[in-house]
């Protein structure tokens, strides 16, 4: 008899859980109606199989069904049918729903159905029941969804979410277990079963395609701004050039410019370094990276996000005019004991994620750099007069407590800090006698986090950061810096969604700083230095400078019409710096239309106020009045998805630029007819436009890359009287190849190539002997007129991973500027400026490194 | 990490085999001097009117071993950060033109300065001629017949202050007469064996370093002693420094006065230039000479 029948295929395969440690649940099919067969093609005995995507929101629901791959013949349509009435518990991230898409395929089987022979009667004798844990090989992390099976006796069941499965009655005897799981290799082990004894087993499946980390799987978060640009771990940690360093790969992404000799520096769409915030879980940081072009100052595996938004950001940021780079935490759930330890030839580090409880959990990292060991080891001898060899030596740690409490709530504890010193090689004890160098930066942050949900889509965050930080910077008697920061910040936010697809996004932050100094500096502030330098006997000078600064944001995501997203947001800051009240208003519109499935145009403009550096503001070497300075971001753009894995994005923007802090060489007459250095005026302005295309291949379990590149231009007038000229970072095309391929057997090789256009430079047209101070001044032609050469590198990165049932170790190699490029950087000139020499950029820089998890 | 590797390689691109700036070899203005070497006068920088200044004469020392005739060309103009006042530069005057005959080392001019351009000075100075007008002056010397790419270019700052605080006094140009090779006086042309190093040092009479006072921008004063700078040039040989002495350095450090030189390896007579500059403008200059030659036998 023949009949026929459609097979979900999620029941006999159920997707592949997501391995991510974003995705604390995976989503779980609790309905699901059985699709009806095409009745043309039942006629017809056609058979086929529907790959669909299927999005599922917060509550579980299925929103949208896409078929993948059409196959025809009405199996589409009845799969997408059969599809919209399944019904899930929601995935969770990070402990609390939130959406998801999924992949799975939809089986249409004409099935003949054979009546069998009557079964044999189980043979008689004793049972025992068979249970157990299945894992990820390397990771020991558990497995939902598995099916395991006992074949010879026709028993099958499926790990629940904590990898768990179990059979109560087996009889005894050896019998072969199968387990099955996509995207892992079939596993079959034999196991006993003995008498009066129950079995518990676990069971480690490979990965097909082990590497060093598996593939994200990233549920889609809410678009409330125009353009954030995120990676997924994986493209984070193997990018050819970085050392692994998540953070690096930033600086491949459209909007930010090469920065020289691999410092680091975010040249966001031309804004200055200083222009451009960090925060780290909503809270700004001081440093991004150790000194001298070091590491970032956060373990990739304490990272969980990092979102770059080159422009446009949204108004939970405020006080920054340049772009925002925001980096979460990794949430500290934990199946068990976790870790990972990494040593290469310049640092180490190791990480540790561990249950406490139920409901707790903490993870703690920390990173030693060595270089100052080994370098004097392989450093050439010095010539004579050349003995001074400067190398960074750095540590940094994270640490996080997470708490589930009722209602789920959780609460966070966060610390973290980084210290960096420059450390003095003496190879020649004359030059040691000399020396006298004491150079420090470190800062600390220690923060507590509450969330918890306000209804069945709201969010409620609390966090409260203190900071300390510190820099000092002695050079012998004639000069010392020590700098201290004092910092709270405080965030109240509230987010998530309102009924009739409005999201809000409002909250209050509150950043308190007292900076103190101490300086021992020649202070030349009170007259006026006519001649070469002046023997200055130096002075202690000891201040303190309070800024205070309270924003207020509202943001709302409003879907005026099908499709059509209106995200208008107002941010109010009002900032206490030394002594002196300012306020700012910033209103933004971004506008979102989903033209069609595959595509969205976007469209944005705002305003971005940002206060002077406190510095800036010193009564004695600052202005003290000086105002805040503004920026208009604006722009226009579209996201097009180009078929299953690639998209495109692509936006045109224009940033104005203006009341920017400048130094001035004018004085002022005081009321008392005085004169008094002017030091510091809002008199600069600045433009920068252009295109950036991101063109993008998603991670899969074999490859992931993308190309980027940025058209640009960046202007800068920095007194009135100066013409606009190209910014010192102005380049005008930045192209960024980059693609990783993952092989069998954990092999996984990588390239990088970029090509970038020269910073501007000025040309010297001449030179004058300086009959006052004996050397040669240069004759300037047209101000940033010429550019350096056009910088090209490339990079190439080859990892290799041993994967064991409790453990993964690997083996990176990673060769920057492979075909060593001179790529100069700067221009050395002889003592009249006749001869030039280029100052070449990093050379070829092969580093090797292990790591190892578990 | 990266950025380390890259300090590194520029602590090893240092060297591009540029030519020495203390061996003279081709045409090379080593000094100006003016005298006075400041002007301090009763006068207000607001309304610099019925005010007479000195003359000032300027002496270039220029040094061209090929021995041509030069062109030479003195102009003074407002302050500039390139010390140039061709181009555009208003006002400017040039006091001093004509040409050099071969061998004559020193060249002079007079400048009178006018009210025109030291109102265009003070226009031009953000301080408006507090604590001092700079006035720029510029020299170009080219060998007779040779083009704009074959003309090299020195400037100086010649500063006229009012007289605040009224202590204030012109500055004077510093001098020295003593020199010492190897701790020995220096007289006539000292035979220095070829390759060897000697230590050369140069002696300064007692006071030398003058104490000087300057208005502060709050209507105050300052005091200051003069440190002064040395400047060790050659027609062949190697000095361990081409500048010495010179303020307290970064790290307290009195720099020394003295440096030493290596003799070439083939026998030579060496002409000598030590530039003695204070921080304020004032410079004087001496040429000694060292005979390069083997010993006897």
């Amino acid at each position: 008899m023949a009949t026929a029948h459609a097979q979900d295929a999620r029941r006999d395969a159920p997707p592949a859980p997501a391995p991510a440690p974003v995705l604390t649940r995976a989503p779980e099919l609790l309905e699901a109606a059985a699709p009806t067969y095409p009745p043309d093609a039942l006629a017809r005995k056609l058979e086929a199989t529907v790959k669909v995507e299927i999005d599922i929101d917060v509550a579980g629901a299925v929103v949208a069904v896409r078929v993948l791959a059409p196959v025809g013949d009405g199996f589409d349509e009845a799969a997408v049918a059969a599809a919209k009435q399944y019904k899930f518990r929601p995935a969770e991230v990070d402990g609390k729903p939130a959406p998801i898409t999924i992949e799975t395929a939809i089986h249409f089987r004409l099935e003949t159905v054979i009546v069998p022979e009557p079964a044999a009667p189980p043979p008689a004798g004793p049972e025992t029941s068979l249970s157990g844990t299945v894992r990820e090989r390397g990771t020991r992390r558990k497995l939902a969804g598995v099916s395991v099976g006992v074949p010879s006796l026709g028993e099958e069941t499926y790990t629940d979410a904590e990898g768990r499965f179990r059979f109560d009655r087996l009889p005894v005897g050896t019998h072969q277990v199968v387990t099955i799981l996509t995207g892992y290799d079939r596993g079959s082990d034999a196991v006993a079963l003995t008498v009066g004894t129950p079995a518990e087993i676990t069971i480690y499946l490979k990965p097909t395609l082990a590497g060093t980390y598996a593939t994200t799987v990233v549920g889609e978060r809410e678009k409330l701004e125009v353009t954030r640009r995120n990676l997924e771990r994986r493209e984070l940690t193997t990018v050819p050039g970085t050392f692994g360093d998540p953070l690096r790969v930033l600086q491949n992404l459209p909007g930010l410019a090469r920065s020289p000799w691999a410092s680091g520096l975010l040249l966001i769409r031309g804004s200055n370094p200083n222009d451009s915030g960090v925060f780290v879980d909503g809270h700004w940081i001081p440093l991004l990276y150790h000194f001298l072009g070091g590491p970032s100052i956060l373990n990739p595996e304490f990272l969980d996000s990092i979102d770059l938004y080159p422009g446009g950001f949204p108004a939970r940021f405020g006080r920054f005019s340049g772009g925002i780079i925001e980096v979460n935490t990794r949430p500290t759930a934990s199946d068990g004991f976790h870790g990972s330890a990494k040593i290469d030839l310049l640092d180490t580090g190791v990480y540790a994620r561990v249950p406490i409880s139920k409901d707790i959990t903490f993870a703690a990292a920390g990173r030693r750099s060595y270089i100052d060991a080994f370098l004097p080891l392989v450093l050439p001898k010095p010539s004579p007069g050349n003995t001074l060899v400067v190398v960074p030596v750095y540590w940094d740690y994270q640490a996080r407590l997470d708490v589930a409490l009722p209602d789920r709530a959780r609460l966070t504890l966060t610390a973290f800090g980084s210290d960096d010193r420059l450390e003095l090689l003496r190879t020649n004890a004359e030059a040691a006698a000399a020396f006298d160098l004491d150079t420090h930066i470190g800062f600390h942050r220690l923060r507590v986090g509450y969330v918890r949900p306000i209804g069945p889509a709201l969010r409620l965050s609390l966090s409260q950061v203190f900071g300390l930080d510190a820099l000092r910077l002695n050079a012998g008697m004639q000069t010392a810096t020590d700098l201290t920061n004092k910092s709270t910040g405080t965030r109240v936010r509230v987010s998530g969604d309102l009924a009739g697809g409005v999201a809000i996004d409002a909250g209050l932050d509150l950043d308190y700083r007292d900076t103190g100094y101490d300086l021992k500096i020649a202070n030349n502030q009170d007259f006026r230095q006519l001649g070469t330098q002046v023997d200055i006997p130096p002075e202690l000078i000891q201040r303190s400078i309070d800024v205070y600064g309270l924003g207020a944001y509202f943001e709302l995501g409003w879907e005026v019409l099908p499709r059509l997203r209106l995200i208008p947001s107002l941010r109010l800051d009002g900032y206490f710096l030394n002594g002196k009240g300012r306020s700012s208003v910033d209103p933004r519109l971004v506008v979102r239309w989903k033209v069609a499935d595959e595509t969205t145009l976007k469209a944005y403009g705002g305003m971005f106020h940002e206060p002077p550096s406190p510095e800036t503001l010193d009564n004695v070497f600052g202005n003290p009045n000086l105002g805040v300075q503004s920026s208009l971001h604006s722009g226009v753009g579209v996201e097009q998805k180009l078929g299953k894995r690639v998209s495109l994005d692509a936006e045109l923007y224009y940033n104005w630029r203006w009341d920017f802090a400048t130094f001035v060489n004018d004085v002022v007459m005081r009321d008392d007819g005085t004169l008094k250095r002017l030091n510091f005026d809002n008199v600069s302005v600045g433009a920068s436009y252009g295109l950036e295309v991101l063109l993008k291949h998603e991670v899969t379990d074999r490859f992931y890359g993308w190309i980027s590149y940025t058209l640009s231009r960046s202007v800068v007038r920095r007194v009135p009287d100066d013409p606009l000229v190209p910014q010192p970072f102005d380049q005008t095309h930045n192209f960024i190849g980059v693609a990783s391929w993952r092989f069998a057997d954990g092999w996984e090789a990588g390239l990088r190539f970029r090509l970038t256009t020269g910073r501007p430079i000025t040309p010297v047209i001449g030179a004058s002997f300086n009959a006052d101070t004996n050397a040669y001044t240069p004759v300037n032609g047209v101000s940033r007129s010429a550019r350096r050469d056009t910088f090209h590198e490339l990079d190439v990165r080859i990892d290799k991973t041993w994967t064991f049932d409790t453990w993964q170790i690997g083996v990176y190699l990673d060769v920057i500027n492979v075909y060593n490029a001179v790529n100069a950087e700067a221009t050395q000139y002889d003592y009249r400026f006749q001869q030039t020499a280029p100052v070449r950029g990093v050379p070829i820089v092969p580093t090797l490194g292990v790591k190892g998890q578990w | 990490m990266v950025r380390t590797y890259a300090w590194l390689a520029l602590l090893c691109a240092c060297d591009a085999g540029f030519a020495d700036p203390n061996i003279v070899v081709d045409l090379r203005v080593l000094a100006i001097r003016t005298d006075p070497a400041e002007v301090v006068v009763d006068f207000d920088p607001a309304n610099p009117t019925n005010v007479t200044f000195p003359t000032v004469t300027v002496t270039a020392l220029v040094i061209d071993p090929a021995g041509p005739r030069h062109s030479y060309r003195f102009t003074a103009c407002p302050k500039q950060r390139n010390l140039r006042c061709d181009g555009e530069v208003l006002p400017h005057l040039i006091f001093g033109e004509g040409v050099a005959e071969a061998g004559q080392e020193t060249i002079v001019a007079s400048l009178d300065v006018t009210l025109d351009l030291l109102k265009g000075a003070i226009r031009e100075d953000p301080f408006g001629g507090f604590g001092g007008v700079p006035v720029n002056l510029e020299l170009r010397v080219v060998a007779e017949g040779g083009g704009e790419s074959a003309a090299v270019y020195g400037g100086k700052q010649m500063v006229y202050a009012p007289r605040v605080p009224p202590s204030r006094t012109p500055n004077q140009n510093p001098s020295f007469q003593d020199l010492t090779l190897d701790g020995e006086p220096v007289e006539g042309c000292p035979v220095v064996e070829p390759g060897r190093e000697v230590k050369l040092e140069p002696i300064e009479p007692a006071g030398v370093r003058e104490d000087y006072v300057v208005p502060t921008l709050d209507g105050g004063q300052r005091m200051f002693t003069e440190n002064l700078r040395y400047a060790w040039l050659a027609t062949a040989g190697e000095f361990s420094s081409g500048n010495t002495g010179g303020p307290v350095d970064f790290f307290g450090n009195k720099p020394p006065l003295w440096t030493k030189w290596t003799a070439p390896d083939a026998d030579t007579r060496v002409r000598l230039w030590i530039v003695q500059r204070d921080e304020r403008g004032g410079t004087f200059w001496t040429e000694r000479c060292l005979q390069v030659q083997k010993p006897p036998g």
